[in-house]
């Protein structure tokens, strides 16, 4: 039986293959007959045309696959497609609809920018028929990446031409998105379980009780303050928003007892505005004290994929160049450290990553 | 590039009226313009777009401070 | 429309004074503001909003290095903190493309240049009409709210009687002008030419009145020198140039706060194609109205030929095609004067104008003889005949003083000119009274003009409404002689004088472009939205800032109110106005007027 998902294809910077493992994921499911669903956070406007003002579609796809995007895309677009319903949600390319691909050509997408609206249109094209949403993100967020089921990493050179530097912070993700367990399998009190139902950040004692309570999202250190009473009594805290970095390493000075449990909304409410290597520090120093991670929601980093192009700016012309870092050192390095299947994006076949994301049955 | 535009003190402009269908691509074109004739220092000092094109004031800098100025040249070569 | 909360925050190290802008709009709008001091890390700033449960939340970024980085997260931020989806969220500032702001998904990006009212239409929830395309803009009808009730009762009655004497004298008389403009009234259909049918009937009594010129044309197809036809795919692609331009063309607002003066340029390049691409400028850049301006030797030529005809002289050609083709590819707002003030072909002029569907035309019998060359008593059979249809297609029509730049003394030229005025009122025209605002030989051997160029225009204005309650619209165009060939100091000046006209309350106003004083060509398009644009800048600049009379303004005026009279009191003696033309009583050879000698001896009695 195959169960439906979503998921998200996110990047670390431009030219890291998003669109190339987007591509290749549509051509592999199309051939096994999968109904995909396409869509995207928001549109690069790189891809504008500045005379026409119009999106230049990058995309080939094929006949059957639905996608959420903007009218003016369409408008765009080379494929010819069937409007099935106008989601009402405005945006600056005019509102979303949902459509269906008819005849094959190039596309673009741009699809909601608030994880909220992604949510709708998540359900929308499950209802049309979808078994694979894809979800084709935008720089630099990450947050609507909650209403996926996991998500892709394409990384690489254009993020850093150091490869050692690229492959610690796909480490950082990995470890971050995969280490802690979902809740539901760490809690076994049933009074516990329940505190997850609160939406305020709460500590609480090996009975359950609640003994601080604090706002949902931890912004500021200074928020902290009520944890420190009876902080030798506190064996779990649930923080159901976000927490920036420097909450977390406020976090990590309260004198709790060992073996803790902390339960976190999910991964991205640690990850967005942070500096990455103190969240992983944190997760890292606090499992070596004894304690115990969890998400309510799980979203796991499935794979990375990585690309040792990256454009290489000449001062002469003034302009890029193609160049390439060490494409062998890049995977190999990345491999080791981050636990998480690693692809060469423009190497490796598609088919294993494929496989991993998604059990086609087929 | 030719004597005489040694004697230009600094800057050549170019004011005129270019159809075409945005400011963009007006301001693409005269630059383009302006370089095929042999100008290198080129830039917009103003661009309008309206109606049927745009108003466009395009400027070639021939001498710029701290060049050698190939009009106090002038009296040697003759 | 509620009272909204605003959260205004500077994302950057120190205070963005346009944000501090807008938030001084909203408090007058009535609306809750509190403004975040800057460099505040951006949870922080997310705390904020949290807590004050703002509606809307305005960010302002100057700084362009690493802003769509910054943007990102914080977006992000909002995202996950939950409070993205309550928010109406915009982004402004230096740094800010609407691109970016789009990309990011922000529900507004303001770019540099927004306004406060821009901020505020985002804030209530409406759409931000730009003030350019909110102005719709209508034509203006220029005689309305204009009673021609004299305020002399001297000159009044010298008038009625020059009037009695006038149309006395040409009751019987025609011309073959007068003829042909009758033949076109009466089978000239303009529909039906139009749509291409026969126009034969028209054409076989219409060549009998031509000269030569004209009866070349009609009998074997012979154009005038230097014309030619034009193809089709130049037609065409002249369509597709009007077609594209009419789409996406707004049309701006000179005025400022003012609702006068209109202003009118002109074209007329000799080439109707290359005069349409100077008036969708022309249009883009605000004009209100464009003034035909023809050849001299169309003048001298009796009848019109037809088709499109281009030419390189100065002045385009009259001829139904190229008048046709004008006017359809004119704004609907625009005015359009198709001029009939001087030459053989006066009244014809103004049927085809008005068949064409011209709105303004100009006569002006006593320039027509003394300063443009036809003869008198030709212009003044003909002149009725163009008030008369003037007056039956509801064509207002300016009288022009332009013998003024021959040498005739403004108040002789005034006295000419509210001759062919009244003539109008009585005839049910709506005339205007076209002034000059130049530099006269007049004032140049006078002196008025030494000090500034203020005080004796104003007091030819302040000397007509004296007179008579009637539009006045300056010409032609106004500095007239005081331009040169430097761009800066022509735009200035027309500016200046365009300024002032709107200072004096006059209806409308004619300028010149920048190329007015070069002689070596045809005038260019950036050279006349050069004087465009100083025209806006000078509305601008003076607003609606009054301009006080001084004594001296109030001597000239008395000078040429009593001038007027007196020449007018001349007429009446001498009894015969025709005669008083060719006599120069009101321009004569010492001042540089001179009858004309075009169709002379061409009236006949009936």
């Amino acid at each position: 039986m195959n169960i439906r998902k979503t998921i998200g294809i996110a990047g670390t910077a431009k030219n890291t293959g998003k669109t190339t493992t987007t591509l290749s994921l549509l051509d592999y499911y199309y051939t096994k007959g999968v109904t995909i669903g396409l869509t995207s956070i928001g549109y690069d406007g790189e891809t504008m045309d500045n005379v026409t003002g119009l999106p230049k579609p990058r995309l080939f796809v094929r006949k059957g696959l639905l996608i959420v995007t903007a009218e003016k895309c369409l408008q765009a677009s080379s494929a010819k497609v069937k409007i099935l319903e106008n989601l009402g949600i405005n945006t600056p390319l005019g509102k979303l609809v949902c459509a269906v691909v008819e005849r094959e050509g190039l596309i673009v997408t741009a699809g909601p920018n608030q994880s909220h609206h992604l949510r709708t249109v998540r359900d929308l094209l499950f209802r049309y028929g979808a078994e694979l949403i894809i979800v084709d993100g935008a720089l630099g967020r990450i947050a609507p990446m909650i209403e996926t089921d996991g998500f892709i990493m394409a990384t690489g050179a254009s993020y850093k031409l150091d490869s050692y530097q690229v492959a610690r912070h796909a480490h950082y993700l990995a470890e971050i998105c995969n280490y802690p367990q979902s809740a539901k399998d760490l809690l076994k009190d049933p009074a516990w379980v329940k505190l997850l139902d609160s939406r305020a950040t709460v500590v609480w004692n090996s009975l359950g009780e609640i003994l601080a309570e604090v706002d949902e999202s931890l912004l500021n250190p200074e928020q902290l303050g009520s944890f420190y009473n009876h902080s030798s009594d506190v064996r779990g805290l649930y923080c159901p928003g976000l927490i920036t970095t420097q909450c977390l390493q406020k976090l990590g000075e309260i004198p709790f007892s060992r073996g803790m449990t902390y339960i976190f909304s999910d991964p991205i409410k640690l990850i967005v505005g942070n500096d990455l290597k103190v969240t992983h520090d944190f997760l890292t120093t606090v499992q070596q004290e004894g304690s115990a991670l969890g998400y309510k929601q799980m979203i796991p980093l499935m794979a990375i994929t990585v690309n040792p192009f990256y454009p290489k700016y000449r001062y002469e012309s003034g302009n890029y160049e193609t160049a390439y870092i060490d494409k062998g050192q890049l995977l190999e390095e990345v491999t080791s450290i981050a636990n998480v299947p690693v692809f060469d994006i423009v190497q490796d076949s598609c088919t294993n990553l494929a496989k991993i994301i998604f059990d086609t049955g087929k | 590039m030719p004597k005489i535009l040694d004697r230009i003190m600094d800057a050549i402009d170019f004011e005129t009226f270019l159809v075409c269908n945005s400011d963009e691509e007006g301001r693409k074109l005269i630059v383009q313009l302006i370089k095929e004739w042999g100008f290198k220092d080129v830039d917009i000092v103003f661009s309008q777009h309206q109606g049927p094109g745009s108003r466009i004031r395009a400027r070639a800098y021939v001498h710029r401070s701290g060049d050698v100025y190939g009009w106090l040249e002038l009296g040697n070569e003759e | 429309m509620s009272r909204k909360k605003v959260l205004l925050v500077p994302l950057d190290p120190v205070h963005d004074v346009g944000l501090k802008m807008i938030r001084r709009g909203l408090d007058d709008a009535g609306h809750e503001t509190i403004l975040l001091p800057p460099d505040i890390p951006v949870h922080e700033i997310v705390q904020e909003i949290v807590k004050q449960r703002a509606d809307t939340v305005l960010v302002s970024r100057t700084l362009g290095y690493g802003v769509a980085e910054l943007l990102a997260n914080f977006v992000d931020l909002l995202d996950v903190v939950g409070v993205r989806s309550r928010i109406n969220l915009g982004i402004g500032g230096m740094a800010i493309r609407p691109e970016l702001a789009a990309e990011l998904g922000f529900d507004a990006g303001f770019g540099p240049g927004t306004t406060v009212e821009e901020a505020l239409a985002f804030v209530e929830g409406r759409e931000y009409v730009e003030a350019s395309q909110k102005i719709v803009k209508n034509k203006k009808e220029m005689a309305e709210g204009y009673s021609y009730s004299y305020r002399h009762e001297g000159i009044q009655a010298k008038l009625n009687l020059i009037v009695d004497m006038i149309l006395n004298w040409a009751a019987n008389k025609t011309s073959p002008g007068v003829q042909r403009a009758a033949i076109r009234e009466e089978l000239w259909d303009v529909n039906r030419w139009r749509n291409y049918e026969s126009m034969t009937d028209f054409y076989n009594e219409y060549k009998l009145y031509c000269d030569d010129l004209g009866k070349n044309y009609y009998e074997k197809g012979i154009l005038h020198p230097k014309t030619r036809r034009f193809t089709k795919e130049e037609i065409i692609s002249s369509e597709e140039y009007v077609r594209r331009t009419q789409e996406v063309i707004k049309i701006p607002k000179l005025q400022h706060n003012r609702t006068k003066p209109l202003v009118f340029n002109q074209y007329g390049t000799g080439c109707p194609f290359m005069d349409i691409g100077h008036i969708k400028v022309s249009e883009a850049w605000g004009a209100d109205g464009v003034v035909h301006f023809d050849p001299s030797w169309g003048a001298r030529s009796e009848g019109f030929l037809d088709g499109f005809l281009t030419h390189q002289e100065d002045g385009t050609v009259i001829t139904p095609a190229n008048l046709n083709r004008i006017k359809r590819a004119l704004e609907k707002s625009t005015l359009w004067q198709v001029r009939a003030h001087r030459g053989l072909n006066t009244p014809e002029t103004i049927v085809l104008a008005g068949k064409i569907g011209a709105d303004l035309t100009k006569i002006n019998i006593a320039y027509g003889c003394l300063g443009a060359g036809t003869d008198p008593a030709r212009m003044t059979v003909d002149g009725i005949w163009a008030i008369r249809y003037a007056a039956k297609y509801n064509l207002p029509f300016d009288v022009v003083t332009n013998e003024e730049l021959c040498g005739v003394p403004a108040y002789k030229a005034f006295a000419g000119m509210l001759i062919t005025t009244a003539l109008g009122i009585r005839l049910g025209g709506k005339p205007i009274l076209q002034p000059l605002f130049c530099k006269s030989p007049e004032v140049m051997v006078g002196g008025q003009m030494k000090d500034n160029y203020v005080e004796f225009n104003a007091a030819k204005i302040m000397a007509l409404r004296q007179i008579i309650d009637a539009p006045i619209w300056p010409g032609a165009p106004v500095g007239f002689l005081t331009q040169t060939e430097d761009r800066v100091q022509s735009s200035a000046s027309t500016a200046f004088h365009a300024s002032l006209a709107a200072m004096l309350g006059v209806d409308a106003v004619t300028i010149a472009s920048s190329d007015e004083a070069y002689s070596g060509g045809p005038i260019s398009v950036p050279s006349k939205i050069d004087t465009l644009r100083a025209v806006g800048e000078g509305f601008r600049f003076f607003g609606q800032t009054p301009l006080a009379s001084t004594p001296q303004m109030e001597v000239w005026r008395d000078t040429i109110v009593s001038g007027i009279d007196s020449v007018l009191a001349k007429i009446v003696e001498r009894d015969d106005f025709v005669q008083s033309l060719y006599e120069g009583i009101l321009g004569n050879r010492e001042d540089g007027a001179y009858p004309g000698r075009n169709g002379k001896d061409t009236v006949t009695t009936i």
